[in-house]
């Protein structure tokens, strides 16, 4: 397959995950909004028949949380997003410029695939542990589960960017 | 290896890479992974790594973070900014420097819906800096007023650089959104009164032009108030203990959504594609947040801060010096690291020599608010500095043609504003701490 098609496919794989950690956040958004109105309108006259607070709102949000959050890292590893320090890299040429963003990826790489496989490990364990959510019963194992894929292909694309390819172009400062 | 070599080791690695432009968060990490193995082994680490990303990502309290960036994205789009500089101009735009004073209040407007200074230096800059150029504002005054302007993104709740403080401290995000409001304010009339000083030592640096006619005032008010009922049932929610922050930032969201919805000023379309810059913004916090607790456990368990706390305790200075000493250090390293890289880098050695100081009498809780407080307002400082100012890079970026150094002149008559309002806060934490009595 040419290298190409990859890149293409794991930049629109990226846009896609992030599409979809922002349908958690308008989640997380909208089931706390509710759960205001409910909380609020609930001891006024009709509205008591159907206005209650959401049962474990939190517990939601936190997932809601963890799994947006894991789903936005490959648009913000492929928009090289991530937060570095370029004072002291000022003056260098272009050239080792690039050779230590490579680096930066690759260690990037490093965190996500580590993180992601223990994550997995960490999965599996709580599955045979049946570990609950507090108020829901909620089974914890499925949250671990929601959050690996975005974090291996966060890994995916940094290994990409430390081999080199290049995605969506450069940098807008350059 | 005694542990102060380790810790040294482990923090002389993270500096490297980090140096060497690694990601800051992948500095951390690995840095910080590398150490713990060191001390405690392979099995305790390898079990300890099986829950941290989730530990760190599934919390309630980082929620309002996808959420204030959110909102600030579709604040920024729905172009909020033009709707209260227009406002704010035809209030007080008529006086001498007052489309200046207008810009930095509508900027305080626009903080109060947008946690990110970048992004009110950005927007506010779009519709405030052509206004003064018609008006023959000197471009001294009207960028430096934009980018110290911008700064109220972050002083003026929400302000995500203040949630992350939360996170890290383990303070309630409430408290300290109520602890900065006064200074914020204050900020912004400070600023105001150095626009009022500085036109009348210098003339020609702006315009005095006629009144907005009634009519005219009605018509901006009218748009800009319902951005205002937004901010004032969002900060109202949430400081009357109504709603947890994150629901604040779900309604505010929500609303800002709709407003801009309702008054065709966004479409599905932008405020879908809102969603990209904040999932970035979003994905880089919390990977930093990441590397930062995974450096945080390396670095207890060497033990190195607590030891540094018992050092400092015993000296025998005023624990004002150590604090006044921590600042200045800071006003000194967001001349070469970035306002959120200090923050995550130094607070984890910082934050237990604080709990340990007698300030003022204060309880560790208020301590900790109040070092929140003192230290955004120099991460505000740090981000229109030399050489690295951040907004001033926004604002020239948006102001074609006007060199950097001119920016900075602008500045300068700002700097003894934001001077003077430190020290009044360093010496009465009381100004900002009040305000925490009254949420539950």
């Amino acid at each position: 397959m040419p290298a190409v098609i990859v890149t293409a496919s794991l930049e629109r794989l990226a846009r896609s995950l992030a599409y979809l950690g922002g349908l958690a956040v308008a989640g997380v958004g909208l089931l706390s909004t509710v759960s205001i109105l409910g909380r609020s309108t609930m001891n006024l006259p009709l509205f008591s028949y159907f206005s209650r607070p959401i049962t474990g709102d939190f517990e939601l949000v936190e997932i809601g949380t963890a799994v947006a959050g894991s789903l936005f890292l490959p648009y913000c590893q492929l928009s090289r997003g991530h937060i570095i320090v370029d004072f002291f890299t000022l003056k260098i040429r272009e050239h080792t410029k690039h050779a230590l963003d490579q680096l930066g990826a690759l260690l990037m790489a490093l965190t996500y695939f580590v993180v992601g496989w223990r994550t997995l490990v960490g999965c599996a364990d709580i599955y045979g542990s049946g570990e609950t959510s507090m108020l829901l019963g909620f089974p914890i194992w499925i949250g671990y589960a929601a959050t690996v894929p975005g974090v291996l292909v966060a890994g995916v694309i940094a290994l990409a960017q430390a081999a080199g390819v290049r995605m969506m172009g450069p940098p807008a400062d350059e | 290896m005694n542990k102060f070599e380790l810790a040294g080791l482990i923090l002389g690695a993270m500096l490297v890479l980090i140096a060497l432009r690694v990601p800051i968060g992948a500095a951390m990490f690995v840095a910080g992974a590398a150490g713990y193995w060191s001390v405690v082994g392979e099995s305790a680490t390898l079990a300890y790594l099986k829950r941290l990303l989730w530990a760190r990502f599934a919390s309630y309290d980082l929620s309002v973070i996808p959420l204030f960036l959110l909102m600030g994205q579709f604040a920024s789009a729905a172009g909020f900014s033009r709707s209260l500089f227009r406002a704010a101009n035809a209030l007080i735009g008529h006086r001498n420097g007052g489309v200046a004073m207008a810009a930095i209040s509508a900027c305080a407007a626009f903080g109060a819906v947008c946690g990110s200074s970048v992004a009110t230096a950005a927007t506010m800059s779009q519709v405030a800096l052509p206004e003064m150029k018609r008006l023959k504002y000197s471009d001294r005054l009207a960028t430096g007023t934009l980018a110290v302007g911008g700064t109220l993104g972050i002083l003026i709740p929400p302000s995500v650089i203040l949630i992350i403080y939360a996170v890290l401290a383990e303070q309630s995000i409430a408290k300290l959104f109520a602890a900065a409001f006064v200074p914020g304010i204050l900020a912004a009339l400070g600023y105001i009164v150095v626009i009022a000083v500085f036109v009348r030592l210098s003339p020609g640096h702006a315009t005095v032009h006629a009144r907005a006619s009634r009519a005219e005032t009605l018509a901006a008010l009218g748009e800009a108030w319902p951005i205002a009922l937004i901010f004032v049932v969002m900060l109202v929610g949430i400081y009357g203990g109504f709603f947890t922050p994150t629901e604040g930032a779900a309604v505010g969201t929500v609303g800002t959504l709709l407003l801009g919805l309702v008054r065709g000023e966004l479409d599905w379309k932008t405020a879908v594609s809102s969603l990209l810059p904040a999932a970035q913004a979003t994905a880089m916090i919390f990977m930093v947040l990441l590397g930062a607790t995974m450096m945080n456990t390396a670095l207890a368990v060497s033990q190195v801060p607590a030891e540094i706390a018992n050092w400092i305790g015993s000296l025998n200075v005023h624990p004002l010096v150590v604090i006044g000493g921590f600042l200045l250090f800071f006003i000194f390293i967001t001349c070469v690291l970035d306002e959120l890289a200090m923050m995550l880098l130094f607070l984890p050695i910082l934050l237990p020599v604080i709990a340990g100081l007698d300030l003022f009498g204060l309880s560790a809780e208020h301590k900790a608010i109040w070092f929140g407080i003192m230290m955004l307002m120099v991460v505000q400082v740090g981000l229109v500095m030399p050489p690295i100012g951040l907004n001033v890079y926004v604002v020239a970026n948006i102001a074609k043609g006007v060199p950097l150094m001119e920016i900075y002149r602008g500045i300068m008559p700002f700097l003894m504003a934001d001077f003077v309002r430190i020290v009044l806060l360093f010496f009465m934490p009381g100004i900002s701490l009040f305000a925490v009595y009254f949420i539950k």
